[in-house]
């Protein structure tokens, strides 16, 4: 277990990242209101709803790429420095607030990877250039990384070059090698071909053995979620629908339209 | 007997000291021009709103007058209220602030044409706004600019000629200056549109050239 930064209270088990009261809306429509969740350290949260669930919003709030209209986020029992201005949530402290942020890493749908680096250089940009690792050394580590999913051998590919299921894994060991304490997956599988799908989960599988780090899963692949989650959230525009123990979820969905959508899903 | 010959080897000299004076002012111009492209671009996608606002005032002024009535205004007008710069001065600071305001937008357009996703993935990796630009958004950008500032180049070129007017002996100026003591008007002239032409078309290769080295195909490896 890495050390657990302080909390004023000490109340366990830690939260990984709590959301409390979150509100957000895009041009008038509002996605998420009141929203709010905890999630303890290493628990695999699976996300799941339709399109326009609000689901992905969550994603993006947790990661910086949105901010919230209203509430609060915790991670790891730190509040994240918002301040009010003009009606909105800005960050207060843009440093501080990355500095907080840095036990996040983020796997997006479209993968994201540089296109004008290599394999290699997509893992090691932020190593060298935002922990300041030594270069060599974050080669090192990103080659080990990149052969612990079989990509070794083609490092110093580019993106283009790369077929959809490989760069989907180059952009997990991306994520990985900043060593986060909670990773996020955006639908990582939904923009593959069917074919790639299996080496991307098969890397995930592996990823969710590790029970230091968190994740939250947002999924339409519904037998992934049922074999690696431990708790699934079910949200439907902006709002929590069913909050269960995976194996609950799946079994025996006490919701209807829990029900409806898994066996849309299905 | 005076040949063609002859007395293109006697305007020769003159000729080469213009063209040199040309090809100075271009590549002395040019790298200014990037500069306040490069940064009146960026200050238009600013989110500080006083900044982006001084870049489309600037951009729309330098765009939105002639560069002849500029130079003009730079050269008779500054002196008047005790702003008092050389011709050659005067010269490249407003090709360049002309061309950088044209160029800005170029800037512009290459910045906004990198994929919105390759900025969320590099603040995910939280990397600071600066590195961002620096590491992400300005070497994806770079090679999509390069056509562009090129054609920009060939313009500038040009537009140079137009410093003749306010006493630099550029290629223009020498040439004038030829054409009424020796006669020779058509010679002249002729021989005036070709060095234009060489200049104009040698900066076209080495723009090629640099496409070929940091082009879009290359840096984006779209093939193997």
């Amino acid at each position: 277990m890495p050390a657990a930064p302080e909390t004023a209270h000490h109340t366990p088990p830690l939260n990984a990242l709590r959301l409390s009261g979150i509100g957000k809306s895009f041009g008038g429509a509002t996605i998420l209101s009141g929203f709010s969740l905890d999630v303890p350290e290493g628990q695999r949260l699976a996300l799941i709803g339709g399109s326009g669930s609000g689901k992905t919003t969550v994603l993006r709030l947790i990661a910086g790429l949105e901010r919230p209209d209203a509430g609060d986020i915790e991670l790891f029992g730190r509040r994240l420095p918002y301040r009010r201005f003009a009606g909105r949530l800005i960050p207060d402290d843009p440093p501080e607030m990355r500095e907080l942020r840095r036990p996040i890493g983020m796997v997006f749908q479209h993968f994201n990877l540089f296109l004008h680096l290599t394999a290699l250089e997509n893992v090691t940009e932020a190593p060298i250039h935002v922990l300041g690792q030594p270069p060599a050394e974050a080669r090192r580590e990103a080659l080990a990384l990149l052969d612990s999913v079989g990509l070794a051998d083609l490092a110093d590919r580019y993106p283009r070059q790369l077929s959809g299921g490989q760069q989907q894994r180059v952009a997990i060991v991306r994520a990985l090698a900043l060593r986060p304490r909670v990773l996020l997956f955006d639908e990582v599988t939904a923009s593959l071909d069917p074919e790639k799908v299996a080496e991307v989960l098969a890397v995930m599988r592996t990823l969710a053995t590790d029970e230091r780090v968190t994740m939250i899963i947002v999924t339409h692949e519904m037998g992934f979620a049922r074999e690696v989650a431990d708790r699934v959230v079910f949200m439907q525009r902006g709002v929590i629908v069913e909050d269960a123990p995976a194996i609950d979820f799946f079994t025996a969905p006490r919701d209807p339209r829990s029900r409806a959508f898994l066996n849309l899903a299905s | 007997m005076e040949t063609l010959l002859t007395t293109v080897i006697a305007l020769a000299p003159r000729l080469v000291d213009g063209a040199m004076t040309t090809v100075a002012i271009t590549l002395l111009t040019a790298p200014f021009a990037a500069l306040f492209a490069l940064i009146a671009g960026l200050a238009r996608l600013s989110h500080v709103r006083t900044i982006a606002v001084a870049a489309v005032v600037y951009v729309e002024l330098f765009r939105g007058t002639s560069l002849l009535v500029q130079l003009f205004f730079m050269f008779y007008v500054l002196p008047l209220i005790g702003i008092e710069l050389s011709p050659w001065t005067t010269g490249v600071a407003t090709l360049a602030l002309n061309f950088g305001a044209y160029g800005s937008e170029i800037v512009r357009g290459a910045l906004l044409a990198v994929p919105r996703g390759q900025i969320e993935a590099a603040l995910a990796l939280h990397m600071p706004p600066n590195r961002v630009l620096r590491r992400v958004l300005l070497p994806q950008a770079l090679p999509a600019m390069l056509p562009p500032f090129g054609n920009q180049l060939i313009e500038l070129v040009k537009a140079t000629s137009l410093l003749s007017l306010i006493t630099i002996s550029d290629l223009t100026f020498v040439g004038n200056a030829l054409a009424q003591t020796t006669g020779r008007v058509t010679t002249v002239y002729i021989l005036l549109l070709a060095v234009y032409f060489g200049i104009a078309y040698t900066l076209t290769l080495a723009m090629r050239a640099l496409e070929r080295r940091y082009g879009v195909a290359r840096t984006m490896a779209a093939a193997r």
